[in-house]
């Protein structure tokens, strides 16, 4: 059930009453509780989604411990390449099997050689990206003896399960959120209140943003042919902030959600389009995957430490695999490449760490900062384009549109409404850059009717745009 | 705890009783209201005895002129609101029907493409249902519909609307020109008006042939029948529309229209000149158009028809 939909709203209060009336004394009883209802939650798009989960979720926790009893270096490797290989397997068959058969059949006949094998019919779980790579961090944290495998199977499903973050993140380190499954939780109301503001928030970006821009960038993107070069430009402007606030939307409601039931998990996106080069963007970005692939990929093949082809090597693979993570489809493999050739100069140049500030004290960013952030805003657009389209064709159909002399004409399409409320949601986010929710008036604190007013501001707005209802973007990863 | 819970209610109660309270005002300019559709709707009780109401959407209030209807010697109103589809026909229908004492020797119903489409029955943007002598609730209408997330759109348009009625000045607009429901325009569409405006139509691609709008109309058909009302078609042409469709839309939509002979249900399908010079925009006939549609449509109406 998305977080947007009736079903949820009516699933969230009844599952809050349960776990802080009746569960929340008794540990074990509460997570199981938590695992019950979040697989309802998952299993609500397809039960049989849930086998994946559960088996996935069996085969790791078995793993961890079995890892934490063998002292043996050799034996501890060969069950965390058994806990890799079986997330892999799992990952790889669900989400890849097609797009190999296809491309492999393609590269046969392209060869002259006839390759008819059918394509699978194969649904792709909602999360699967998500979830596998949660529960592979687990083991490998294990093997690395930077974590105790978790002996209570209740705390570890939860863990992996956990419904406010299963099927579009954060991911999660078990190191950070497993330990909280192994506490019993004490209602917090300054707690509570923050998650509520930071998920209205993050309602208001999905529906109001996202959703809004959504009808504009499907019909431009689909029809990319028959419009001039700068209604591309608003499309694909305009799909960046679609991507960012369905995302980043999603992301703030699952970490207030969470927040309402007691569990911290870790901030996803920081403002990324103030980013003044692309180094400081994958800071901000999906902060939980470009940290995942730094520890668990860049970092073991060496990083920046080795020779500079070797780095060069090492910045490919995590942006390609990145890009390969978000689809089978050869755009997000170029998107990923853009990125990398984007990043990699910064890195050789050693100013990758140049922008580590987050604008503490400033009201508006220096001129030098601010045509920093435009220039890195239009590279990161220019790499949406092949995010977003269908095809590496159709991308670059839509790139060829764009650079004609139409570019410099009257867009055909200017949302003025949805320019504005973008605009309303960068000065929000801009201003409470430093707090801990972009709802977070410290100046207002006291002053319950203007607050409540900004707040019910948010809600008629959210009303406003509900029936646009489109699916967030990141369920398809 | 119990401080939050309170907040959190009484923030939910705030919010759903501003909306409700708002929204009981959403048709007091029933009565003065300029728009079109609201004033077809009012005026259509007062044309009793009709030879043929014709119901439909906007391109039935574009097509059908009573004038050319008059001059055959046939008394016509066009009930013709905009996005109409199966279910507002059925709404318009049965209010109607229950304002007059006499009624009509004949119903005729507009058939096109866009009947069957994710934009027809558009509660949303032409609350009708607020309008009828009876009106309709939006839980009713989103009950109807199954979509609970559509009632929440409504009380939000109808809140919307209510602010709107209570707090915001009327503005002096244009007095809508409206002879028996058909609205009279001579503009041509022209090269740039289609450059502007195709790509509101572009959604249209990928859209679906709606089983359930056209399972409604067949109920619709077994209504009138049950009331002993004689119930026909009438398929409007729709210029460049038809570029704006998919392939499996039309094969659902030519299926249908076989469905429906095969009922027994008559289906005048009338055809005019698909030249620009008929039609005001991409796919609404313009005067022209309307003139020669509803002349032709007179030709094979009295080929089967008894007037009263």
């Amino acid at each position: 059930m998305l977080f947007n939909s009736i079903e949820f709203g009516i699933f969230l209060p009844i599952v809050f009453f349960f776990y802080w009336f009746i569960f929340s004394k008794r540990l074990k009883l509460r997570n199981v509780f938590l695992i019950s209802v979040s697989y309802l939650f998952y299993g609500w798009w397809d039960w049989r989604f849930l086998s994946l989960i559960i088996i996935s979720s069996i085969i790791d926790y078995n793993i961890g411990k079995l890892i934490e009893i063998f002292h043996g270096h050799r034996k501890r490797k060969l069950l965390l390449l058994l806990s890799v290989f079986s997330n892999l397997t799992i990952l790889i068959y669900f989400k890849y099997a097609n797009f190999f058969i296809e491309n492999f059949a393609e590269a046969f006949q392209f060869l002259g050689m006839n390759f008819n094998v059918p394509s699978l019919n194969i649904i792709l779980p909602v999360g699967i990206s998500f979830y596998t790579f949660q529960t592979m961090s687990y083991t490998i944290d294990v093997y690395r003896n930077r974590l105790k495998a978790e002996k209570d199977w209740s705390s570890f499903f939860a863990f992996v399960g956990f419904f406010p973050q299963l099927v579009a993140g954060p991911i999660e380190r078990a190191i950070h959120l497993l330990p909280q499954f192994n506490k019993i939780k004490k209602f917090n109301y300054s707690t509570a209140r923050v998650g509520c503001q930071q998920a209205l928030w993050g309602l208001f970006k999905k529906v109001a943003i996202a959703d809004n821009a959504a009808i504009f960038v499907n019909q431009i993107f689909d029809n990319y042919q028959d419009f001039n070069g700068s209604t591309l430009v608003i499309g694909a402007v305009l799909f960046a902030f679609q991507i960012y606030g369905d995302f980043s939307g999603y992301s703030d409601m699952a970490i207030g959600i969470s927040k309402v039931f007691g569990f911290r998990l870790n901030d996803n996106f920081k403002l990324p389009y103030f980013s003044r080069d692309i180094a400081e963007f994958w800071r901000r970005w999906h902060i939980s995957l470009s940290s995942w692939f730094r520890d668990y990929v860049y970092i073991p093949l060496g990083g920046s430490q080795g020779s500079k082809n070797r780095t060069i090597s090492n910045v490919f693979i995590i942006f390609l695999l990145s890009g390969f993570w978000h689809g089978a489809n050869w755009t997000f493999i170029i998107w990923g490449g853009l990125n990398a050739i984007y990043f990699l100069p910064l890195l050789l140049l050693g100013v990758n760490r140049r922008n580590i500030d987050n604008f503490e004290n400033i009201l508006i960013p220096k001129l030098n900062d601010l045509i920093l952030m435009f220039s890195t805003f239009c590279l990161t657009v220019f790499a949406w384009i092949f995010f977003r389209s269908e095809s590496a064709e159709s991308a670059f159909g839509f790139i060829t549109g764009i650079f004609k002399v139409t570019l410099f004409s009257k867009p055909e399409i200017f949302p003025s409404s949805t320019l504005l409320l973008i605009l309303f949601m960068i000065i929000i986010e801009w201003i409470n850059r430093n707090k801990t929710t972009p709802l977070e008036f410290s100046e207002i604190k006291s002053r319950k009717p203007i607050r409540w007013s900004i707040y019910f501001l948010l809600v008629f707005l959210i009303f406003a745009y509900a029936d646009s209802g489109q699916e967030f973007i990141y369920f398809r990863f | 705890m119990r401080r939050f819970f309170l907040n959190i209610s009484f923030f939910i109660i705030i919010v759903f009783s501003v909306f409700i309270v708002l929204s009981k005002y959403h048709n007091i300019d029933k009565d003065s209201s300029q728009h079109p559709n609201i004033i077809r709707l009012n005026e259509s009780i007062n044309h009793q005895d009709l030879d043929i109401l014709f119901i439909g959407n906007s391109y039935c209030y574009c097509a059908i002129n009573p004038r050319v209807f008059e001059k055959a010697g046939l008394n016509v109103y066009n009930l013709g609101i905009s996005t109409a589809g199966p279910m507002m026909y059925r709404y318009l229908l049965i209010d109607y029907l229950n304002q007059v004492s006499n009624w009509p020797s004949k119903i005729i119903l507009s058939y096109s493409l866009v009947t069957f489409s994710s934009g027809s029955d558009n509660w949303s943007t032409y609350p009708i249902h607020h309008y009828l002598s009876k009106p309709i609730s939006n839980a009713e209408i989103a009950i109807e519909n199954g979509s609970i997330k559509l009632f929440f759109s409504l009380l939000y348009n109808s809140a919307k609307k209510g602010v709107s009625n209570l707090f915001l000045s009327k503005k002096e607009s244009k007095k809508v020109d409206l002879f028996k429901g058909y609205i009279n325009d001579e503009k041509e569409l022209s090269q740039s008006d289609y450059e502007k405006s195709n790509h509101l139509y572009l959604n249209y691609r990928k859209d679906n042939f709606n089983e359930v709008k056209f399972n409604q109309l067949i109920e619709l058909i077994e209504l009138c029948e049950n009331l002993g009302i004689q119930v026909e078609f009438v398929e409007i042409p729709s210029y460049l529309f038809d570029n704006f469709v998919n392939e499996n839309y039309k094969e659902a939509y030519f299926n249908s229209k076989k469905k429906l002979v095969k009922l027994g249900v008559k289906l005048h399908e009338v055809s005019i000149p698909n030249e620009k010079k008929y039609y005001r925009n991409i796919d609404h006939m313009n005067s022209n158009g309307a003139d020669l549609f509803s002349s032709r449509l007179i030709e094979r109406i009295n080929k089967g028809f008894t007037i009263k």
